[in-house]
């Protein structure tokens, strides 16, 4: 039969969306689990919050531990576990990138580079650590990973709503 | 003065060596006066001899005839001793050439004392290095040809600055012709910057990078058609950000639902399997795609095959757990099954597992 087939293929040999997809979706499980039903401003944005780094760290997951910028993203959302913070771009990255930055780039890149690689290594979560040539890298894996993450949860949000 | 207070303390030696040397005196109170040698008639000396000894007195004075002309002491010595020299007197090209080493090197120290007295003052230099050319050619011909390198390394610098003055490729270039360590010299000290060495290492990352920027242009809509690397940057800045706020916008979306259905992964699966693997099953149109009533609907239509192959299924699901797998029936079956029918709930509880 056609679906015996596909049944054996595991999960981990299956596409960055799917994988996304099962473990999103696990994580909102849990989520609506643990749902409080109180309506306060605070709980609805620890909420928000609780979803988007559910969100993160399945999308961080489901690309795998090849990529520097899943471990990155992983590693932060253990590391504020438990933590509010509706601003991805917490203080203490921002610390870390001036510091490395301005020792690694300066050798590197010319000053047009050196401008737009500043705002990259923001955006790219473990991108204050890396050179120009993995940096570019790994943003494009991540856009192509937040592109599926962004679709598949459209996907979602549309199936709850109806 | 000196030199000439010295040249008869010296001439008997030059008596004990050659047989033919008895008006030498003369003759070299004649050559001193005459100031610097030319290396032509130096040359005209030495082709009187026959061939090997000529070669032999060549090897070891100076293997260039440009840097004879630099070092006039040993065309000195040669002219010397060969004039007076005929073929049959020189039993042996060893000797010779060792009476040869030995008068030269006296002469050429006649030669620093006359070039201090005021002739040329690159003299002395090289008739410092001919002696031990003259002693130990081994020793000697690197020597020289240290000499002739640092000219040419000089020279090489020059043409560097020149064109690292007039742009960065040519700078290149020549460092690719020249020496390794100094091309590298010459970028640091335009840019003003300490860089580690490797400047080709440095260009073919330059090149990859700029390859990543074309990938990434692809990547990213609407930015092929700008021209200029920050412009491209920003633009690829914006488009991560504007993900990264959909996301947000989208995780809040997903708060505020309220998710009467428990969401099941398996629709969602279904929908992408199906747009991946095939479209052959046209009965079955995507779960979430459906309002509500038509859902109930269909429950209600496709509740009852499943529910006849109920003793299948635990089997069945376990397995797709275990496998991870979720085929399009299936996601319409838990989809049901959350939803509303309680024969399945336990289905769906294992599955939850």
């Amino acid at each position: 039969m056609f679906s015996g087939k596909i049944r054996k293929i595991p999960l981990s040999r299956r596409s960055i969306r799917t994988r996304f997809a099962y473990k999103f979706s696990k994580a909102l499980k849990e989520l609506n689990q643990k749902r409080t039903f109180s309506s306060s401003l605070e709980a609805y944005n620890r909420r928000c919050y609780m979803v988007k780094m559910a969100s993160y760290a399945s999308l961080a997951s489901a690309a795998g531990s090849r990529r520097t910028w899943s471990r990155a993203l992983l590693w932060k959302i253990r590391r504020n576990k438990g933590l509010m913070r509706t601003n991805k771009s917490a203080a203490p990255r921002r610390r870390i990138s001036s510091l490395i930055s301005k020792k690694e780039e300066n050798p590197n890149n010319n000053g047009e580079d050196l401008l737009g690689l500043e705002g990259l290594r923001k955006l790219v979560p473990g991108g204050e650590v890396m050179d120009a040539l993995s940096l570019f890298d790994e943003t494009a894996d991540y856009i192509k990973c937040l592109t599926i993450q962004v679709q598949i949860m459209r996907k979602f949000v549309h199936f709850y709503s109806g | 003065m000196e030199s000439v207070e010295a040249l008869p303390a010296r001439s008997p030696t030059g008596e004990l060596i050659g047989t033919g040397f008895n008006s030498q005196i003369g003759d070299e109170i004649q050559r001193l006066i005459s100031v610097p040698p030319d290396s032509g008639s130096s040359f005209t000396a030495l082709l009187e001899l026959p061939a090997n000894q000529a070669m032999e007195l060549l090897i070891h004075s100076s293997e260039d005839a440009a840097t004879i002309a630099q070092n006039p002491s040993a065309t000195i010595a040669e002219c010397r001793l060969s004039p007076p020299a005929p073929v049959p007197i020189f039993p042996s090209d060893a000797a010779l050439v060792e009476r040869a080493s030995k008068f030269s090197s006296i002469m050429s120290t006649d030669e620093i004392s006359r070039a201090k007295l005021g002739t040329v003052k690159e003299e002395p230099l090289d008739s410092v290095s001919n002696p031990n050319s003259n002693s130990s050619p081994a020793v000697s011909n690197p020597a020289v040809d240290q000499n002739t390198k640092s000219t040419k390394r000089k020279d090489r610098e020059k043409k560097g600055k020149e064109s690292n003055k007039k742009s960065k490729k040519p700078a290149n270039e020549s460092s690719d012709d020249g020496g390794e360590k100094l091309p590298y010299v010459h970028v640091r000290a335009r840019r003003g910057q300490a860089t580690d060495s490797h400047s080709l290492a440095e260009r073919a990352r330059r090149e990859k990078i700029n390859a990543r920027m074309k990938l990434l242009q692809e990547l990213v809509p609407g930015c092929n058609k700008i021209s200029g690397t920050a412009m491209v940057l920003d633009e690829i800045i914006n488009h991560v950000q504007s993900l990264q706020r959909q996301v947000e916008f989208l995780s809040m979306r997903l708060a505020t639902v309220n998710p009467r259905v428990d969401f099941d992964f398996d629709t969602l699966l279904a929908t992408e399997s199906r747009s991946h693997v095939d479209m052959s099953f046209p009965g079955m149109v995507m779960p979430s795609m459906w309002p509500e009533g038509q859902v109930h609907m269909n429950r209600e239509q496709y509740q009852q095959p499943w529910q006849t192959d109920e003793l299948q299924q635990p089997v069945w699901i376990r397995e797709e757990d275990n496998s991870n797998f979720i085929t399009p029936e299936n996601s319409l079956l838990s989809y049901d099954s959350s939803a509303n029918s309680a024969p399945l709930h336990s289905n769906q509880v294992k599955m939850e597992m």
